[in-house]
């Protein structure tokens, strides 16, 4: 009659999981932000990264490997999200456009922030994932290629059109 | 423009226009943090009600095997062996207060 949770992590592992919150809160929001436009949206998804991260920790092994972990997680997570939200990508890339030009706590006077936004929805979504992990998070090609499951070599040339992409929007919008 | 002017690297700083409500970080970790709570207290109340449950059954079995020498005798045989006489001063069961009433302790 006795219930117990076998599955039950370890004691420590309510310390180990603030530590993550503590040091990956803000940067996993920023990265969801910029994909799901609205605010909203990104405390739902951010949400369920953080969920999803906890009911897992037992599978992390390596401290180094963290970054990587929770990254893999924030990018499935909002993958997950944009992929129920909207059939297709034209859908996906008019809503968040509808939400950059209209939707709550967007700081309009930047207006090279709107510009530059604007031009990462012109970027597929691997295309921005990528563009995201390595322009704004700055991590190594060799961690990109864990949490995205890519080759080094395509993420390159993969980030390397992004930014042509953005570039060009950016001339041709100013 | 010139394309060569342009360095994205150099736009960084400015190039997300999105804001948060205001205080909503210190909002966020508490709520981030409560899911380890949760879990936590989501763990517990199980295990107490399963303590409670399993000390009620050990407790009832105890009171069961120590009954011995003195449990209640077999209501039916009792009744069983009483005359008619006997019978006529009985209270219907429906007549009774309490259900202590019914304890034979007299015997």
């Amino acid at each position: 009659m006795l219930l117990f949770n076998r599955n039950k992590p370890q004691s420590h592992s309510a310390d180990r999981f603030t530590e993550i919150v503590k040091r990956f809160r803000e940067p996993i929001y920023w990265f969801v932000r910029r994909q799901v436009v609205s605010h909203h949206d990104a405390d739902d998804v951010v949400q369920e990264v953080f969920i999803r991260a906890y009911r897992s920790m037992d599978s992390l092994r390596d401290e180094k490997a963290v970054r990587p972990w929770l990254y893999r997680i924030a990018v499935n997570e909002t993958a997950r999200f944009l992929s129920s939200r909207y059939h297709n990508e034209a859908e996906l890339t008019e809503d968040l456009s509808q939400n950059l030009m209209q939707g709550e706590y967007v700081d309009y006077d930047n207006a090279m922030g709107v510009t530059f936004q604007k031009a990462l929805l012109t970027l597929s979504e691997k295309q921005r994932m990528v563009f995201e992990l390595r322009y704004y998070n700055e991590l190594p090609y060799e961690e990109i290629s864990r949490i995205c499951d890519t080759s080094v070599n395509t993420l390159k040339t993969t980030y390397h059109i992004a930014r042509q992409k953005i570039t060009d929007y950016i001339i041709n919008h100013q | 423009m010139d394309k060569k002017e342009i360095n994205i690297d150099d736009l960084r700083q400015r190039s997300t226009p999105f804001t948060v409500p205001q205080g909503y970080f210190d909002r966020q970790e508490k709520q981030l943090l409560e899911i380890a709570g949760a879990k936590r207290r989501g763990r517990i109340v199980p295990l107490l009600v399963s303590a409670a449950a399993s000390v009620a059954v050990i407790a009832s079995l105890g009171m069961f095997l120590l009954r011995g020498d003195n449990s209640t005798p077999d209501l039916d045989s009792y009744i069983a062996s009483l005359s008619d006489a006997d019978l006529s001063d009985s209270i219907a069961l429906d007549d009774l207060d309490t259900y202590s009433e019914f304890i034979i302790t007299d015997y």
